[in-house]
C-alpha cells in the first residue's frame, strides 16, 4: 500500500466506550500498532476498511491521543532507537503545553502511547512524569504520587546509610 | 504504585540521575525494588573511601570507585561479594601493591571500563595480562603508573584516554608497540600532555596494522620535529576508517589537514586557518581560530566557537556564508557585530555582545535558546524571553 499518497483518506477508530472518532490516515500511522493493522489489510484496503476498535484506549485518552498525533502527522517521526540517545534537552513548546494535565490523564496517555505504539509520545509523556520527580525529597515525591510510606524506622535507616555510600560527591 | 506497570515506571525513572533514583528508593518499597532490581542500578556508583562500609547484600552495582584508602585489605569482603556485577572501576589518587590490585580485578570478571587518576604501583608481583578473550571498552589513564598497561597486553581495547598532565613520570616507554591485540580493536585514540620525543611514531610503533582508529586526539603532545613526517603517514595510515580528529599541538601544520578533506568531525585549536574547504564537515569546533575559517566549511551543520582571549578576529558578518547551520555555540567571547543564520538552538556562554541587535532573527526561527552569564539580553526575542 502507498503510505505516501497526497489524498489523506478518513479513518475511524473507537474507543474502548464505544465512541467513535474520526481522523485521517496519515495522523493514525504514527501509531506503529495501527500502522503494523493497516499495512496487513494491504492495497486498497483503507478506503473500505471498517473503523477500528481500540480496546484498551477509552474515549478521553483516545481524544488526547488524536490531538496529538494530528498536531504532527507532518513531522517526521524519530525511531525509538533515536528517541534513546536523546538527551533531552528541547521540547516543542506546543507538547510542553499539551502535557499540561493531571496524573491521572498523564498514566493514561502514557499506557495509550505505549499500547499504540507512538515511541515520540510515550517519551514526551514519560519525561513529563520524571521531570516532576526531579529534584524532590522521598517525602514531596509521596505526597506527589499520593502514596504511603511503608517503610519500618529501622528499615529506612538501613536504606539510608548505604544510599550514602552511592551519592556523588 | 499500580497506575502504571513495572516496564513504564522504569522507563519514566530512566530519564533520572543516581541522586533522584536515591529519593525514589527511600520512598517506598515498591518504587526501592523497581530501581534496586533493574538496568536502573547501573546509574549507582558504589563509592570506597576510608570510612566503614556496610553493605546490605541487596544490590548490584555496576559501577565502584575507591579514592584515597589506605586501608584497602578490608575491602576484598566487599569486592568478592559485588563484583560479579561491576562494569566499571575507578581507581583514584591511591599506592597500592600490584598483587591487592590482581585481588580486586579477579573479584570482578565482567570490567569493561578502567579509570585510573594519580594511581601508582608497587610491583610485589608481576603484574599478568587479563583474561586474553576479555574485550575492554575503555582505559582512561592519569598520571598513573605505565606499568599498569601490563594488565592489557592480550585484551581487546576499544579506547585508550592517556593524559599526563601532572605527572613526572615519563610515559614514553608504554608499551604501545606490544599491544598488539589491543591495535587490532582500537578505535578511539586520545593523547594529552607528554612528550612523544622519537618511540612513538619513530619506531613506526603507531603504524602497526590493522587497526582501525575512527577518533583520534592529541592536544599538549609535543612531537619531535623529526617525528612530525611520521606522525603525518601514521594519521594517513588511518585515512579509511578515520572520522574524528583533535590537534592541539605546535609543529603541526594544517595545511597538512587537506588530505583529510573526508571527515565529517573537526576541532581546531590555536591555529590559522590556511587549509581548502572541508566540504564534509558537519560538526565543527573552532578555539582561538584566527582568520576567515567560515568559507573553509560551507556544509557545517553544528558549530561552537570558544575565544578565551576575547574578540573573534577576522569575524564580521561571516557566519551567515554558513547557510546550513542549524545549532551555534559561543562561549568566552566578546561579539563586535554579528550576522547569525537562522539557526534552531541557539547556545551563548560568558559573551558580551557589543552591539543592539546582533542577531536576524525570524518569528519562531530560534527553537532553542540557552543564555548563561551574558552581559544583556535586551536583544532576546519577545516569543523567547
Amino acid at each position: 500500500m502507498d503510505i505516501d499518497r497526497p489524498s489523506d483518506p478518513q479513518v475511524s477508530v473507537v474507543s474502548s466506550d464505544g465512541t467513535m472518532f474520526h481522523t485521517t490516515l496519515k495522523s493514525i500511522l504514527l501509531s506503529g500498532t495501527i500502522k503494523d493493522m493497516i499495512e496487513h489489510i494491504g492495497e486498497g484496503g483503507v478506503e473500505n476498511m471498517g473503523a477500528i476498535p481500540l480496546q484498551n484506549v477509552d474515549s478521553k485518552t483516545l481524544e488526547i491521543v488524536i490531538k496529538w498525533i494530528e498536531h504532527h502527522k507532518d513531522n517526521i517521526q524519530p525511531t525509538s532507537e533515536e528517541i534513546k540517545d536523546k538527551t533531552a534537552d528541547f521540547i516543542d513548546p506546543w507538547d510542553e503545553n499539551f502535557l499540561e494535565m493531571d496524573l491521572d490523564k498523564l498514566y493514561n496517555l502514557i499506557t495509550a502511547a505505549n499500547y499504540l505504539n507512538i515511541p515520540q509520545l510515550l517519551w514526551l509523556s514519560t519525561r513529563k512524569i520524571a521531570m516532576l520527580i526531579k529534584n524532590r525529597t522521598p517525602q514531596e515525591i509521596r505526597s506527589l504520587f499520593n502514596i504511603e510510606d511503608d517503610w519500618t524506622p529501622q528499615e529506612i535507616e538501613a536504606v539510608q546509610k548505604e544510599n550514602q555510600w552511592c551519592e556523588e560527591k | 504504585m499500580d497506575k502504571l506497570p513495572k516496564e513504564l515506571w522504569i522507563e519514566i525513572f530512566d530519564y533520572l540521575k543516581a541522586k533522584d533514583l536515591i529519593a525514589l528508593t527511600e520512598c517506598c518499597k515498591d518504587f526501592y525494588s523497581i530501581i534496586i532490581d533493574t538496568k536502573l542500578m547501573k546509574k549507582f556508583t558504589l563509592h570506597l573511601k576510608n570510612d566503614n562500609f556496610e553493605w546490605l547484600g541487596e544490590r548490584k552495582y555496576s559501577k565502584i570507585e575507591i579514592k584515597e584508602c589506605n586501608d584497602l585489605e578490608k575491602y576484598i569482603n566487599i569486592f568478592s561479594a559485588v563484583g560479579l556485577n561491576v562494569l566499571k572501576i575507578s581507581i583514584i589518587n591511591i599506592q597500592l601493591n600490584s598483587g591487592y590490585l590482581l585481588k580486586i580485578f579477579k573479584c570482578c570478571p565482567k570490567l569493561q571500563e578502567f579509570y585510573f587518576s594519580n594511581v601508582k604501583i608497587f610491583e610485589d608481583i608481576e603484574l599478568q595480562s587479563l583474561d586474553n578473550n576479555k574485550i575492554i571498552e575503555r582505559i582512561v589513564f592519569e598520571d598513573s603508573s605505565p606499568v599498569i598497561f601490563k594488565l592489557f597486553i592480550n585484551t581487546s581495547v576499544k579506547e585508550i584516554w592517556i593524559d599526563n598532565k601532572c605527572s613526572n613520570e615519563n610515559v614514553d616507554f608504554i608499551p604501545l608497540r606490544d599491544l598488539l591485540k589491543i591495535q587490532e580493536y582500537l578505535k578511539e585514540l586520545r593523547l594529552a600532555y607528554f612528550s612523544i620525543n622519537t618511540n612513538l611514531f619513530n619506531d613506526n610503533v603507531l603504524d602497526f596494522v590493522p587497526f582501525r582508529l575512527e577518533k583520534f586526539s592529541m592536544n599538549n603532545v609535543y612531537l619531535g620535529i623529526e617525528s612530525v613526517a611520521r606522525f603525518h603517514t601514521f594519521l594517513l595510515n588511518h585515512k579509511e576508517s578515520l572520522r574524528f580528529i583533535f590537534l592541539q599541538s605546535p609543529f603541526i601544520n594544517v595545511s597538512f589537514f587537506n588530505q583529510f578533506y573526508f571527515l565529517e568531525e573537526l576541532q581546531l585549536c590555536h591555529t590559522n586557518a590556511f587549509f581548502e574547504p572541508f566540504e564534509n564537515i558537519k560538526k565543527l569546533q573552532v578555539e582561538n581560530v584566527s582568520g576567515n575559517f567560515m568559507d573553509k566549511f560551507p556544509n557545517a551543520e553544528e558549530l561552537t566557537m570558544i575565544y578565551k582571549y576575547g574578540v573573534f578576529l577576522g569575524m564580521y558578518g561571516d557566519l551567515v556564508k554558513l547557510t546550513k547551520l542549524e545549532k551555534l555555540t559561543v562561549i568566552d567571547s566578546k561579539i563586535p557585530e554579528l550576522k547569525i543564520p537562522l539557526v534552531k538552538k541557539l547556545k551563548l556562554k560568558n559573551v558580551v555582545i557589543c552591539h543592539k541587535r546582533p542577531f536576524k532573527y525570524e518569528e519562531n526561527s530560534i527553537r532553542e535558546l540557552y543564555i548563561e552569564s551574558c552581559n544583556t539580553i535586551d536583544w532576546i526575542p519577545d516569543y523567547l524571553a
